[in-house]
């Protein structure tokens, strides 16, 4: 499902390249969970945004679903983002503005759903992850694993085949992370791919691969 | 304690210094439109202010200015008030005798001179007074004293008249014999006196002074109904009141005009407030320049206050701004003034330093705006009929209002904006939720504010811009781009300048025909146009009327078509006291077939009316034509003044060279003073078409700063929801949908803004327009071209900014700390 061949990526620091990512060769199957690794500043998050189409690398090929993904126009690459991907970020990241049922709501606005099949969806993600009774709250009245759910739900809205998720359970207690990471491994089995990234061993576990990462470049174990 | 206390302001100055510093290197986009508007503020605010100030200072320099006041009649007609400053030759001395509440006065009369000597002879105009003019005014002497006019010889001359024609200011020219013409008469007169130039801001301006005696105009020195010159008086009292006047002056008034009092009664006109038919009045002389009667050439009493009230706005909408500014910046700061407050700095001390640097952007506005208003001067004067300078502002008075404002602006700007930051508690600050970014009210009312204002100013500027050009272009019932018109001057005769020119002009292949009259098309009769009201009865009723002397062929030179009769013929030796008259007389008679040769009591005279004249615009368009007499009868008194000349259509210059060449054969001293008529006819409304350019500049600029003001929200709106763009973008949105979520909070505060300032701006253009006889058409279409305007470029400013927000890359907005 994805391919990374000699993927590059550096910063211009006074004249000297400072690189954040240093030839990753890296192959992710349809229906794999895994959980990227490694101290700060090694280059985690960087390697989750490349794979998730927010940011380009300096050199190296993509292929997303053998597509060559660096090579299209923005247009299709968003196009590609939209109805394959979901994102979840460590600090939730929900619009503060919006109640948890808009939320929801907002990529299935993005995608041009009717209304009627938005509502279909948004009833079935409550319904599935257990928050029919907070539909009307907004973020700022739930606690942090409560909005993760919520972020959860929403990147699952636009039903992708690839979940990425940075730190997830990060700003979260053991007791909401673990409830986190069981939603994963049973989304997973559901078939979505899941990437994570992650500093917890235990939370590591849970996927199938375990991926390392030390100042830019993969560490096989 | 005092020095320590001295050391802790150093010190906070110094601070505030760096911080400005830093800030605005920091923000350098946000500091620029702070500055920049509020430079461009400050400099219209100081023109304008100079302009009020110039306004209001007319005539302050007279000591006794309390106590003057210009006469005139006031008496109701056709329901409107109806006000003469034109005065009897006898009345001003008979007014002094009889009223002991007047201590002085003196008449007042317009007429031009030449004046001789050995070596040069120059023209210039000249005011007909009385001794007492010195004692009621006070124009200050070079030499001489308040007694230079005792003598009924004496002349004085103004500084630049004397270097003029003498070529210095000595105490010799004191007792110097000149030569001076007067109505084509040539008498010795004696020098007694030299004034300085009247200054700028003075009401009555003169180039000489001659005693009122010599007044050329005086067919009968006892007639009580000849009216033909103003007076001034000085009162007893240590004020002048009118109310009071009025009141002193009834028996006077009713003893010396009940022949005008019976025919006002007769014809039915209603009375004064008072009661009283006809009632001699006076305006106090400081309410000279600026009065509505018309009177003595007055700007309109609403000049000052639109030119003050134009900077305030303009001052009010940058002020907002830059509040608006101050509050974005202050989000970013948050966290530096949460340290400062666990560091134990008080509210007060907070808010004094984060206030001093804006001090120093006001200062730095200030001196930059005195900078470009300074440069922007001379351009302004060019345009406008002000002698504007900055060193007017560095009087003591006018510095104290600029300070005053100065710091009034800077404590609103940087006050409040510094109060709300501090106010917000430490924790809210650090977390970076702090109110100010989701309760931003005052975010929102300041932009409606402004632009509320912009829009009114702008449908203002319009609707001035498109009446002018209305009258400027409206048919005006003559020829006037292929007709010159040539003053003949005091020198020559006017009938037989006219005959000379018109003989030299046979067979020119240039000219079609050659005619006169004693007022100039476009002009009234020296800028006052009810010298030439002239009542008469007939059939048993009082009429007036408007006349005018011309002379054969006038109509065909102008193109005025007749409507019924014939017009003024050679071969006719009695046309000399024949009448054409205009359409409106004709009315007012009762009909064409009424009056058509039948006789008119004019002029004590039984003048034939033998052809009705379509009705053209002699006066100005703001007023409706009137009643209008046309006369060619040499021996009334009323000489042709300007020779009209009509020539055949193509080459304008060349004619133009033609007929001077021809006329300085006449006229040996001619002074490059001819011209088309349609110059004449746009020269009446120049002060019309000042208040044009200043209205639409100040829109113009209301509306850019408005704009600024805009994008600066923009800003603070974008920059509290880049997190937002962020994730919504993350979601899957396009950048067009980001850009319209965006703009919609914008554009709705510009839609209220319309919808509040239309009805204003309608209203106010509705009231301006009123004051006109010939509109152009109000359409709404106006109101909705100009408010589309406004809002294209609403769209247009803040479109700059969402594009740029929703086109980041989200990553950056979205990186976990």
């Amino acid at each position: 499902m994805i391919k990374l061949e000699n993927i590059f990526k550096w910063y211009q620091v006074s004249g000297a390249r400072s690189f954040v990512l240093k030839d990753i060769n890296l192959h992710i199957e349809q229906g794999d969970f895994v959980s990227i690794m490694g101290p700060s500043g090694s280059g985690k998050s960087t390697l989750l945004n490349v794979i998730g189409l927010l940011d380009e690398p300096n050199e190296g090929k993509y292929y997303f679903m053998d597509e060559d993904v660096l090579a299209l126009k923005a247009k299709k690459r968003a196009a590609l983002f939209q109805s394959h991907m979901g994102y979840v970020f460590q600090s939730y990241h929900l619009i503060d503005e919006l109640t948890v049922y808009e939320n929801i709501e907002t990529p299935l606005i993005y995608k041009n759903l009717s209304s009627k099949e938005r509502k279909a969806i948004v009833a079935d993600m409550l319904d599935r992850f257990g928050i029919v009774g907070k539909k009307d709250l907004f973020p700022s009245q739930l606690s942090g694993g409560q909005q993760q759910v919520v972020g959860i739900a929403r990147a699952l809205a636009g039903s992708p085949k690839l979940l990425l998720a940075d730190e997830p359970t990060g700003n979260l207690n053991s007791k909401q992370g673990e409830h986190i990471m069981s939603l994963f491994k049973q989304l997973n089995e559901e078939g979505v791919t899941i990437i994570q990234v992650t500093h917890s061993e235990k939370n590591a576990e849970y996927g199938h691969r375990i991926v390392n990462l030390l100042d830019g470049q993969l560490k096989d174990i | 304690m005092y020095i320590k206390f001295i050391l802790n302001i150093s010190v906070t100055m110094k601070n505030a210094l760096f911080s400005t510093w830093r800030n605005i290197r920091k923000r350098k986009l946000q500091t620029f439109i702070q500055i920049g508007s509020l430079t461009l503020a400050f400099a219209i605010g100081i023109i304008l202010f100079l302009s009020a100030s110039f306004e209001l200072s007319f005539d302050h320099f007279h000591n006794h200015i309390d106590r003057i006041g210009a006469l005139y009649f006031q008496s109701q007609e056709d329901h409107k008030n109806n006000a003469a400053s034109t005065m009897p030759i006898p009345l001003a001395s008979t007014l002094k005798e009889e009223l002991p509440y007047i201590e002085k006065a003196t008449r007042w009369g317009n007429g031009g001179l030449v004046l001789k000597t050995d070596q040069k002879e120059i023209n210039i105009g000249t005011r007909y007074v009385d001794p007492d003019f010195f004692s009621i005014f006070n124009f200050e002497f070079q030499i001489g004293n308040n007694h230079a006019l005792d003598d009924l010889d004496n002349i004085v001359l103004t500084q630049s008249t004397a270097e003029n024609l003498i070529g210095n200011t000595d105490k010799s020219i004191i007792g110097r014999q000149i030569e001076v013409n007067i109505n084509g008469q040539w008498q010795n007169m004696q020098v007694s006196a030299i004034l300085k130039d009247p200054p700028r801001n003075s009401s009555l301006s003169f180039k000489s002074l001659l005693r009122f005696e010599k007044f050329p105009n005086t067919f009968d020195k006892n007639s009580w109904s000849n009216k033909n010159h103003d007076v001034f008086v000085l009162s007893q009292t240590p004020s002048i009141d009118a109310q009071s006047f009025v009141v002193a002056a009834k028996s006077f008034t009713t003893k010396y005009f009940a022949d005008d009092i019976a025919k006002l009664k007769r014809d039915g006109t209603s009375p004064n407030k008072d009661g009283s038919y006809l009632a001699l009045s006076l305006i106090p002389f400081k309410n000279y320049h600026l009065n509505d009667l018309q009177i003595g050439n007055p700007n309109s009493p609403l000049l000052p206050k639109l030119l003050l009230g134009l900077a305030l706005l303009i001052l009010i909408i940058s002020v907002s701004n830059f509040i608006n500014i101050q509050l974005v910046s202050s989000i970013s700061r948050s966290q530096e003034v949460a340290i400062r407050k666990t560091l134990g700095g008080s509210i007060l001390q907070i808010s004094v330093q984060l206030w001093l640097e804006t001090l120093i952007c006001c200062l730095l506005s200030l001196g930059l705006g005195l900078l470009l208003a300074w440069s922007l001067i001379p351009f302004y004067n060019s345009n406008t009929h002000y002698q504007l300078a900055i060193v007017d502002l560095f009087t003591w008075k006018h510095v104290l209002i600029t300070l005053f404002s100065f710091l009034t602006i800077s404590i609103v700007a940087g006050g409040y904006p510094a109060l709300r930051i501090t106010r917000e508690s430490i924790l809210s600050l650090v977390k970076g939720n702090s109110g100010i970014r989701n309760r931003w009210n005052i975010q929102r009312i300041l932009p409606l504010i402004q632009f509320t204002i912009a829009i009114v100013l702008v449908v203002c500027s319009v609707v001035v811009v498109l009446q002018i050009n209305h009258i400027k272009h409206l048919p005006l019932g003559f020829e006037k781009q292929e007709v010159i018109s040539i003053p003949i001057g005091p020198k020559l005769d006017g009938n037989q300048a006219l005959h000379r020119m018109r003989q030299a002009s046979l067979g020119n292949p240039f000219i079609m025909s050659v005619t006169g009259s004693d007022i100039n098309l476009g002009l009234g009769r020296d800028g006052n146009q009810s010298t030439s009201q002239l009542g008469f009865d007939y059939q048993g009723k009082g009429y007036s009327t408007n006349w005018q002397r011309v002379d054969l062929d006038y109509f065909s030179t102008l193109e005025i078509p007749l409507v019924a009769g014939r017009s003024f013929s050679a071969d006719r030796p009695t046309d000399s006291t024949a009448l054409v008259i205009n359409e409106q007389m004709a009315t007012q008679l009762g009909g064409i077939e009424h009056v058509l040769n039948k006789p008119l009591p004019l002029f004590d005279k039984q003048m034939t009316v033998i052809g009705v004249a379509k009705d053209y615009n002699f006066k100005d368009l703001k007023q409706r034509i009137e009643p209008l007499s046309l006369f060619m009868d040499p021996d009334l008194g009323f000489n042709i003044k300007y020779i009209l000349v009509r020539i055949k259509s193509g080459n304008l210059v060349q004619s133009l060279q033609e007929v001077e060449g021809i006329w300085k054969t006449i006229d040996t001293d001619y002074k490059n003073n001819a011209s088309y008529l349609d110059e004449n006819t746009d020269r009446m409304y120049e002060q019309e078409q000042q208040m044009m350019k200043i209205i639409s500049v100040g829109g113009v600029i209301a509306v850019i700063i408005a704009c600024m003001g805009l994008f600066a929200a923009a800003l603070v709106a974008i920059s509290a929801r880049v997190k937002e763009i962020g994730i919504r973008k993350v979601l899957g949105s396009s950048i067009w949908k980001l850009v319209i979520l965006l703009s919609k909070d914008f554009l709705q505060i510009v839609l209220l803004a319309l919808l509040i300032g239309l009805p204003i701006a309608w209203y106010l253009s509705q009231e301006w327009l009123s004051s006109f006889s010939y509109r152009f058409n109000f359409h709404f279409g106006i109101l909705f071209l100009c408010a589309l305007t406004v809002l294209a470029l609403a769209a247009i400013t803040i479109g700059m900014h969402t594009i740029k927000a929703a086109s980041t890359n989200p990553v950056n907005a979205l990186k976990d700390e």
